[in-house]
């Protein structure tokens, strides 16, 4: 892994030179990467900064995927199991949330025919009279 | 109440404990006046009082199918059928023990419902509509 140590920096300038991108900072230059090595670089910070706002901003991702849970909406807004979690325990427990949308269940989407009943008369008693 | 599958019935489909093509499903009559029926917590032929039961199909209904979630069979007779009226016919599944012969279906809502048995033989025609007997 390579360290780049910074001390202060005021200034941060991210600029192309030819097929290279170059980091700048204070006027120094720090960085400087070809535009594919660039491009994998730049998805690994956004990586690890998307993972970083995730903890960051956890309380209200899951106060929201709490409301998303209660009123049904099938998508996520984490895949953290740990937010996934308590944002379940919020849609269940919170008493605000449960009365403003209170659950409804799944309704059935059964159906069931309508049969005809057909009555046939009875069955006459055949009377031989004793003959054979 | 309109025609309902048991809610618990409609569990035991889920939990595979219904196989309605493969097991015998069996219907009767029921009487409203001895039976009160609660379809989310009836379960089993237990729950079909006897004193409610005005006639039972005692043969299978053959020809089943279940094609995209539709259940249907071929129309059942029940033969030389007297006493009370009765107000539902219920198909539940037969596998030779009541309790664990898991209650499917209750119709309330038929043409020539309530009945009032006169000593002949009784014929259900299904519904040849798109819900046939009923559909999942």
């Amino acid at each position: 892994m390579v360290q780049i140590y910074v001390p202060k920096i005021t200034r941060a300038v991210v600029k192309r030179d030819g097929t290279d991108v170059l980091i700048v900072m204070d006027n120094r230059k720090v960085l400087a990467l070809p535009w594919d090595a660039a491009l994998e670089l730049a998805r690994a910070i956004t990586i690890q900064a998307r993972r970083i706002e995730e903890q960051v901003k956890a309380l209200s991702i899951v106060k929201d995927q709490a409301l998303l849970m209660r009123s049904g909406a099938p998508f996520g807004l984490s895949s953290h199991p740990d937010i996934l979690a308590e944002a379940k325990k919020e849609a269940i427990h919170n008493k605000e949330l449960r009365k403003a949308i209170p659950f409804k269940g799944i309704t059935s989407q059964e159906a069931v025919g309508r049969p005809t009943l057909i009555q046939h008369p009875p069955k006459k008693e055949v009377k031989n009279n004793g003959k054979k | 109440m309109a025609n309902a599958l048991y809610g618990l019935g409609r569990g035991h489909f889920l939990d595979g404990d219904i196989d309605w093509a493969a097991d015998d499903i069996e219907m009767c009559f029921m009487d409203s006046a001895d039976y009160t029926l609660n379809i989310d917590t009836d379960e089993d032929q237990v729950d079909l009082t006897d004193a409610g039961i005005v006639a039972t199909s005692v043969t299978f209904l053959g020809g089943k199918s279940s094609t995209l979630g539709v259940a249907d069979a071929d129309d059942k007779t029940i033969a030389t059928v007297s006493g009370d009226e009765f107000e539902y016919i219920v198909l539940f599944k037969d596998s030779g023990t009541d309790a664990t012969s898991w209650l499917i279906a209750c119709i309330d809502t038929a043409t020539g419902l309530p009945c009032t048995p006169n000593g002949g033989d009784i014929t259900v025609s299904w519904d040849a509509g798109a819900n046939k007997i009923f559909k999942l």
